[in-house]
């Protein structure tokens, strides 16, 4: 516990593009202790996702390094377990199937085969056992979004990374799906990082909300979110809730006045 | 995004609906059938065209007729009708061994993928036809040289649907598996195979129709006993409503061999199902 589960150190990402270098990314420094969960939140462009790409493995950083539970990270760490904006479902295998894919390329069939039971009891939780013999496309986008919650949760992963996984929802199945990951979070004590536009979505779910401006991407501000959890739905009509959104709020246009002013008129 | 898509096009076809909307399919497809047959005799009895060039319809029925008492009876075109579908089962089982195969040969090196595949594609182009006689003089008369042709011909676009399909990689399904740990021999048989069957089935449509195709140049050209000799042999006697007959013969077992692979498409790759279309039918 006192390791930090998560070190994002000094982390630069500059793209080579045919029209010059763009820094995505300038000397990013994060630190996670284990069971914390952290949004970013910015304007686009601002790299926040390249910046979880970076800390899943998927990306390499240009300069400074990423250490998950004290290791470096150079590939995806077994840790992690990631979510994407879309549900990334195969198309040819039934939901259960889907759920149990990680299982299955890590350990092979018949160690999936003994996971149905914990695959199930995923599926229950978010309300989906009784699609559990489905394909993905008998399922709505808010079904398969909770499908992929159950796939990412099946390896017991200790670091959540989640790139706008509710994105592309609409309003209240977003927050549902939100009350459910708190839920899940919340009972097993993950550490988490979420990429979101949604200010209220990374306010409710988090316990530090970090602020991103873009060009170059960088952490211009922190709120600490201190709402008793488990969360409900009824804390965000309190005035605390609007207080913290508001700060969120005020950082963001602050970084926004900031690159529009970079902007040639 | 796809449905919205399918709803807004099928409210804008109820709108403005034809006349060949709105009759039953079954009606206006046998209504047309009619007309061109009945056009057809029209113009065979009217003596413009020479009966050499265009028998009438009911001398084609008459040949079709006597063909398939034939068959029936077992005579000699049944032996040919057998040995054609035979050849052209072979050619097409051949062709999507091959064709298939090596599709991912060349799909899974760079240098096959971005040198070879343009000229593949490039070939994919070029009669093959010309190869008949290089077919004949290497495996004889037999059945060997037309299953070699129909092979040859059925064989390009499956490979090029093959690597097209093992190439076009969904990149957020690449990423899902990269995050997971996948080794590349699971990402190959678990994302990528499964996502090109799409493409092999195209490829599959094409190669079942250019089966037949090929097979009966090769007996136009080579011989043997099949029907696409049987076949020749009517146009050297200039028994044209045979040679009608049996083009029918050839055309619905093409036909045949098409419906079967999209039958069994429609089965395997079943997610890729139209939705609510009438295309399907």
């Amino acid at each position: 516990m006192d390791s930090p589960a998560v070190n994002v150190e000094d982390v630069t990402k500059i793209f080579t593009t045919k029209s010059g270098d763009v820094t995505a990314l300038q000397d990013i420094s994060v630190t996670l202790v284990a069971g914390e969960f952290i949004s970013l939140i910015g304007p686009s462009g601002c790299g926040k996702s390249t910046l979880l790409n970076i800390i899943g493995g998927l990306t390499s950083a240009t300069s400074g390094r990423v250490l998950v539970h004290g290791s470096s990270v150079t590939a995806p760490p077994e840790e992690a377990g990631m979510m994407f904006q879309k549900p990334v479902l195969l198309e040819w295998r039934t939901i259960l199937n889907n759920v149990l894919l990680p299982i299955e390329l890590k350990s092979g069939k018949r160690e999936s085969a003994r996971h149905v039971n914990q695959a199930m009891e995923l599926l229950s939780a978010v309300g989906l056992a009784d699609f559990a013999g489905k394909y993905p496309h008998e399922l709505s986008g808010g079904m398969q979004q909770r499908a992929a919650i159950c796939r990412m949760l099946i390896s017991d992963p200790q670091l959540l990374l989640l790139d706008e996984p509710f994105g592309a929802l609409d309003e209240l199945t977003r927050e549902q799906l939100n009350l459910q990951l708190d839920r899940i979070v919340e009972g097993v004590h993950k550490t988490a990082i979420l990429v979101t536009h949604s200010i209220s979505e990374g306010t409710f779910l988090s316990d530090r909300v970090l602020v991103m401006s873009a060009r170059p991407g960088r952490v211009i501000g922190v709120v600490n979110v201190d709402l008793p959890r488990p969360r409900t739905l009824d804390m965000m009509q309190t005035g605390e809730f609007l207080d913290l959104t508001n700060r969120v709020r005020a950082l963001l246009e602050s970084g926004h006045d900031l690159g529009e002013e970079r902007i040639p008129a | 995004m796809n449905s919205q898509l399918d709803t807004m096009e099928s409210t804008k076809l109820v709108d403005r609906r034809s006349v060949w909307e709105r009759i039953p399919r079954w009606l206006s497809l046998s209504g047309f059938l009619v007309a061109v047959l009945a056009l057809w005799q029209i113009l065979a009895n009217s003596g413009w065209v020479s009966p050499f060039i265009l028998p009438t319809p009911t001398s084609v029925f008459d040949a079709l007729l006597s063909f398939c008492i034939s068959v029936i009876e077992g005579g000699a075109l049944r032996q040919a009708l057998l040995i054609t579908v035979v050849e052209a089962l072979l050619a097409f089982l051949l062709a999507v061994l091959l064709g298939v195969s090596f599709g991912f040969i060349v799909a899974e090196s760079a240098f096959r993928r971005i040198v070879l595949l343009p000229f593949l594609v490039a070939l994919n182009a070029a009669p093959k036809v010309v190869f008949a006689p290089v077919f004949i003089a290497a495996l004889g008369f037999g059945i060997g040289s037309k299953v070699a042709l129909g092979a040859f011909i059925a064989f390009f676009p499956l490979l090029v649907d093959t690597a097209a399909g093992l190439a076009t990689t969904d990149r957020d399904k690449a990423q899902l598996f990269r995050s997971l740990r996948a080794s590349r021999t699971q990402t190959l048989r678990m994302m990528q195979l499964p996502s090109s069957l799409p493409f092999i089935f195209a490829g599959m449509k094409t190669a079942s129709v250019l089966a037949v195709v090929g097979v009966v140049i090769e007996e136009f050209l080579g011989g043997g006993r099949g029907l696409g000799q049987q076949t020749k042999i009517a146009g050297d006697l200039l028994a044209t409503d045979r040679v009608y007959a049996y083009g029918f013969v050839l055309a619905v077992l093409g036909y045949v061999f098409f419906a079967a692979v999209s039958f069994a498409e429609r089965r395997i790759v079943f997610w890729q199902r139209p939705h609510g279309t009438t295309a399907g039918g």
